[in-house]
């Protein structure tokens, strides 16, 4: 047994249980200010037939073929994305075919009033289905249906109708096969956006991860630089005469250097061999002072 | 149309996946996770005294927030190199490098760096 909530109008509503087989059994009367979801945990909607439509036509097979379809496109002032329909419902031995539709933001507004969150099996009132031998006559709303032995769907009657008139839906049972198709599609559709969104995020954070490991790595290249300058000045240390060396000038992370020297006889005929397929070497002279330039190869002044 | 809408999913899916992958092999495998932490300020002087209690006359000065340089007097020329190893295993840059040696005693030498953290 289960709690069902009949909304009737955006204020006015009623819960029911529901027994084994899905019959109806009101319980009491429920407003949308006094409605809390958590003291009445309903399991589904039942929405009054003032706030939903529905047809009946004469049966045709080819209207059979594909159930969750709308064979109604022309009688519905709606677009179709604009609708939430039941499956198509039939009757052989009456030879009818009958289908209810809602308006998806009617429903939507109905659910902010009522302050419902969660998805429920949503059901039409006007699909109900009456298993007992006589008529039921309900009141709803301002109109009057019938509910008729085993025929799919209810039908408006006068409001002087023969027969007990009842202001509520007792006794009527909740057909599975005739609530609204709510597909799932609807929830998806916010998945895609977010998945694309989190994963731009995370693309945007593993290119700037990217970019410091390849800064990481350059720090490592350049410092390596220093050492390679170092170690190759270190090699033609022996050609530089005793205690002429005045400075030596390691720049640009490693990428050019200089070696100043108080050695007015200098020349550069045996370092250039061992230093030329590394650096540029050039020889200057400055104010008395020889200045030993040593600049980086790199690929683009080969 | 639902197909397409399905499709499109499992694209973004995959799209989010991967990226998740790529995330964690980053936070994982790279320490990446050090990158986010709040820098704490290094005292380069105290620790150079420490690692390097041979270098005379230590001056560290910082020239900006990530540049500083540093300057003093060694003995000996592979207190260089360690000095190159010791700012290369903590990720600094050396962008200048002078070693003068002295003119009286050749084993003395100044050097001065520069650096960027």
């Amino acid at each position: 047994m289960y709690l069902v909530l009949r909304i009737i109008s955006e204020q006015q509503g009623e819960l029911y249980n529901v027994k084994a087989g899905g019959t109806l059994s009101f319980t009491k009367e429920v407003s949308s200010i006094n409605f809390n979801i958590k003291t009445d945990p309903i399991k589904a909607i039942i929405i009054s037939t003032n706030l939903h439509f529905w047809k009946t036509i004469g049966f045709e097979k080819d209207l059979l073929i594909e159930k969750e379809v709308f064979i109604f496109t022309n009688d519905a002032i709606s677009e179709l994305d604009q609708i939430f329909f039941t499956p198509v419902n039939s009757s052989l031995e009456l030879n009818i075919v009958t289908q209810a539709w809602i308006r998806r933001d009617k429903l939507s507004e109905i659910f902010e009033i009522w302050d419902i969150k969660r998805s429920f099996p949503i059901y039409p009132e006007a699909l109900l289905r009456n298993d007992s031998k006589e008529t039921k006559y309900i009141r709803s709303k301002d109109s009057v249906l019938a509910f008729q032995k085993n025929i799919p769907c209810a039908d408006r009657v006068p409001h002087n109708a023969d027969g007990e008139i009842q202001s509520h839906i007792s006794n009527l049972d909740i057909i599975n096969d005739a609530k609204f198709i709510i597909p799932t599609i609807e929830r998806r559709s916010l998945l895609t956006p977010l998945f694309c969104f989190l994963g731009a995020i995370l693309l945007i954070f593993n290119i700037y991860c990217y970019s410091f490991i390849d800064k990481k790595e350059k720090y490592l290249i350049e410092t390596s630089k220093v050492q390679n300058l170092l170690g190759s000045i270190s090699k033609v240390y022996a050609e530089f005469l005793p205690g002429s060396i005045k400075e030596i000038r390691i720049q640009d992370s490693g990428r050019n250097g200089s070696v100043t020297l108080l050695d007015e006889k200098f020349t550069t005929s045996v370092i250039e061999k061992k230093l030329s397929k590394k650096y540029f070497v050039e020889l200057k002279n400055n104010e008395g002072l020889k200045i030993l330039l040593l600049n980086e190869r790199v690929l683009d002044n080969d | 149309m639902t197909k397409t809408k399905n499709l499109l999913l499992v694209c973004a899916l995959s799209f989010f996946i991967i990226n998740l992958g790529v995330s964690i092999y980053f936070f994982n495998m790279k320490n990446i996770s050090s990158v986010f932490k709040i820098a704490e300020k290094v005292n380069y002087f105290d620790e150079m005294k420490i690692y390097f209690p041979n270098i005379d006359d230590l001056i560290v000065t910082d020239i900006s927030s990530s540049s500083f340089a540093i300057k003093g007097v060694i003995k000996n020329n592979d207190t260089i190199y360690n000095i190159i190893n010791y700012f290369e295993d903590n990720k600094v840059e050396i962008k200048t490098l002078v070693i003068e040696p002295a003119q009286s005693f050749q084993r003395s030498m100044n050097i001065k760096l520069v650096l960027t953290k």
